[in-house]
């Protein structure tokens, strides 16, 4: 069980409680009595129980909240009761406070009054230091510690004489005025004086000011004058009140300063919080998020600030992720280990000291402990109260991000996980599909034929049918796997494109040649070559961008139909069109054509081929500088262009020319 | 084993197969029709009344299985055999096109002989 109060370092206290329960097998529970009387308990302290009770339940608390006018009979009473249920509480964690002041050291805690409370009964409890020592807590010291130089003893002189100053001049400018009242303004003069002081600089120029209103205090304004003489008791009391006012004149001054300073510190630390949170926020790898926090910290503290996170291959043990050349000495290290396996604060005003200037805090999101968070502090640097509660929050910010990134990660990951496998699947049924529909032809054809011989019916007319039809499947086949392996090879990056000038007329013939089984029920129509047009291209690479066109052109346009290739120059480069007498493509899928899995959309295949060919012609094209575009013609058909940038005259015509 | 007189239609996207079975089919006796498409091959069920549809399931215009009971349904007294010829082998596959009525399942790659011993099998 864990006592949860308002405490900012109570979330501490349930990491403490959360890795006790997993290691004991307990089951976690997380109480906070409330005053049913303390209605005017302000807005913030509701709001960080809350947050507590929240956290709670994330890391799998059972969460309770019981009101009792005293927090100590609630308690009690609540962990009493449990004995007699089958769940009994057997261990209890609770929050102590370092007492401050002289009167708080004299009340008892509330966890000393627990543990004599349950003296006698079977339950362990412990209790958590909240407090981190080192730090001074109370404002006197606060006072004690501003810092201050010579420059500020400095102002406190001419602070003074500037007072003396006014003195001697009202004094002059007022003859008439009696010299009892005189001097009473001159006090006056000298309490503002260190007053002022005081709250510019804190409290030692303001007592050092006090002191030198005191020295001229006596010396010009009681008589005798210019002795230090007091003679008779109503000057000497005089001079009394005067130090007490002027001691409490400063004292005021400087907490009205340490006040205001705080003020500013808690401003600025505030704005680090927010900037961490709306820089990081948005950060989409952990490293992207570390290294923002870590050079905004870097420029708002002015101390170095460093991230540690377990190793991948052995958790137990943490190395540096932000900065990477961070160097850290025997101390720092052991002290960071600690941190991380104890889940705790170490370093400087932490329970847990060693000799490092560093000061680790555990990052702890909601499930687990993600890394430590380090800040170096400077040998010359004081720290206030408020610093541990800063390096806390931002911890715990830091946390918050990275386990965000974490999980927004690992659901895209899966997301393309399971993509990727329907991708798969459905490439591998398609390719069975293309794969098998040819070699049904091929091996129907040749049964047939061989059937027919056998019986001794096989006419001519009818052998050349068959064989025809098989070796046309057969080339299909040959296609589908050259593409298949083609693409494969273009996405590796495994095929290397070696441009070069070629006339724009040479990748044609080989195509043609290639094709002639396949165009055998097409006329394939090859316009007029520019003449002495060389166009810089790689040429295997570019037949293989026309053959994949043309040969897409012979599926779907009907039998018989004329395919019309042409070829254009003009100020952009060249250009090479195939037309065919098709179908043509719906408007909203001219751009779907071209992609890899588009043929995987649909149900089966209408056509048995190739499918990659066209991605394959795109893939080249990009990898050219050049493009690939279709449209539908309008006298019908689709009209693909492929298109080159670089296209010259051949040196050849040039000379020619001349 | 002679196929005359029986009128086969084979309704099949893929051309190459459309012409072997008409060669091996012709060579048998029988009357030969081929469709590309779903909705021709439907149309040449009516007109034709064949004894014996070869049904491929993957057609452009819709999947074999979904036209199936119409072609069966095209002649109520004299219901044609359905043979179906596909790439497709998925156990779910093959029940369900038993269950819309197909008389035999085929799948390609396949040699002639072995369709001509189920077509036997299933018409003589």
């Amino acid at each position: 069980m864990a006592c949860i109060n308002d405490h900012p370092k109570t979330s501490m206290l349930l990491r403490v409680a959360a890795k006790l329960a997993r290691s004991k097998n307990l089951d976690l529970i997380a109480v906070h009595v409330g005053n049913p009387n303390h209605l005017n308990i302000d807005h913030e302290t509701n709001e960080r129980i809350l947050r507590a009770l929240e956290m709670a339940e994330s890391m799998g608390a059972e969460i309770y909240y019981i009101e009792n006018e005293k927090r100590l009979n609630g308690l009690v009473s609540f962990i009493e009761e449990s004995f007699a249920t089958e769940n009994p509480i057997r261990h209890v964690l609770i929050g102590k406070t370092a007492k401050e002041g002289f009167f708080a050291e004299l009340k008892q805690s509330l966890s000393d009054n627990l543990i004599w409370e349950l003296r006698k009964q079977p339950v362990k409890i412990q209790t958590i230091p909240l407090n981190e020592r080192g730090y001074t807590t109370s404002w006197f010291d606060w006072l004690y510690l501003r810092q201050f130089g010579m420059e500020e003893l400095g102002f406190s002189i001419v602070a003074v004489v500037l007072g003396y100053l006014l003195s001697e001049l009202l004094r002059v400018s007022t003859p008439s005025v009696d010299w009892p009242v005189l001097a009473s303004n001159a006090h006056m003069i000298f309490l503002m004086v260190t007053m002022f002081v005081a709250f510019r600089n804190g409290l030692i120029p303001g007592l050092l000011a006090a002191l030198l209103g005191l020295i001229i205090n006596i010396f010009c304004y009681i008589e005798p004058f210019f002795a230090f003489t007091i003679d008779n008791a109503t000057d000497g009391i005089t001079v009394t009140v005067f130090i007490i006012s002027s001691v409490i004149a400063a004292l005021i001054g400087a907490y009205s300063h340490a006040t205001q300073s705080a003020l500013s510190v808690k401003e600025s630390r505030n704005q680090a919080l927010y900037r961490v949170q709306r820089l990081a926020g948005g950060a989409e790898t952990r490293s992207d998020a570390m290294r923002i926090i870590h050079d905004e910290l870097d420029r708002l503290l002015g101390m170095e600030v460093a991230f540690f996170m377990p190793k991948a291959m052995n958790p137990d043990e943490l190395e540096t992720v932000e900065p990477a050349e961070l160097q850290l000495n025997e101390n720092d290290l052991q002290s960071l280990t600690t941190c991380w396996q104890d889940v705790r604060t170490t370093g400087y005003g932490a329970i847990k000291q060693f000799e490092s200037q560093w000061r680790f805090e555990p990052m702890v999101s909601t499930k687990n402990s993600i890394g430590v968070f380090g800040i170096c502090i400077p040998q010359d640097v004081q720290l206030d109260p408020s610093f541990g509660r800063l390096q806390t929050a931002l911890a715990d910010q830091a946390a918050s991000i990275l386990e965000r990134i974490e999980l927004n990660k690992m659901m895209s990951e899966s997301r393309v996980r399971e993509e990727r496998e329907k991708l798969r699947s459905m490439l591998l049924s398609s390719v069975s599909h293309d794969l098998k529909t040819p070699l049904a032809s091929i091996i129907g054809s040749l049964s047939v034929y061989q059937r027919m011989q056998k019986s001794g019916r096989l006419k001519e007319d009818i052998a050349s049918e068959l064989t025809e039809t098989a070796m046309e499947e057969a080339q299909r086949l040959d296609s589908f796997i050259s593409n298949i392996l083609e693409m494969t090879r273009i996405e590796s990056g495994e095929i290397n494109f070696e441009q070069s000038w070629v006339g724009a007329h040479k990748p044609i013939k080989n195509v043609v040649k290639r094709l002639r089984y396949r165009l055998s029920h097409h006329e394939l129509n090859v316009g007029d070559s520019p003449e002495g047009v060389e166009v810089r291209m790689d040429r295997q690479m570019t037949e293989q961008v026309l053959q994949n066109v043309i040969d897409n052109a012979a599926k779907y346009a009907p039998r018989g139909t004329e395919i019309k290739l042409s070829q254009k120059i003009d100020d952009n480069g060249f250009s090479y069109t195939i037309r065919d007498q098709g179908p043509g493509i719906p408007d909203d899928k001219l751009e779907a054509v071209f992609d890899k899995y588009e043929r995987l959309k649909k149900k089966d295949s209408q056509v048995a081929g190739t499918g990659l060919g066209l991605a394959i012609a795109k893939a080249v094209m990009q990898k050219q500088n050049g493009s690939i575009t279709v449209k539908n013609n309008q006298q019908g058909g689709a009209e693909f262009t492929i298109w080159f940038p670089e296209v010259r005259q051949s040196e050849i015509m040039k000379a020619g020319e001349q | 084993m002679t196929l005359a007189g029986r009128k086969i239609v084979a309704i099949d996207d893929t051309a190459s197969i459309r012409t072997f079975l008409r060669v091996s089919l012709e060579d048998e006796g029988a009357e030969f029709y081929g469709a590309g498409t779903a909705k021709d091959g439907l149309d040449l069920c009516k007109t034709v009344q064949p004894d014996l549809v070869v049904l491929d399931l993957g057609l452009p215009d819709a999947d074999g299985l979904d036209i199936l009971p119409e072609i069966k349904g095209s002649q109520p007294e004299n219901k044609p055999t359905v043979l179906i010829l596909t790439v497709r082998k998925r156990r779910e596959t093959i029940a369900e096109a038993i269950n819309k009525g197909a008389d035999a399942y085929l799948t390609k790659p396949f040699m002639v002989d072995d369709l001509l011993e189920v077509i036997e099998e299933k018409l003589v």
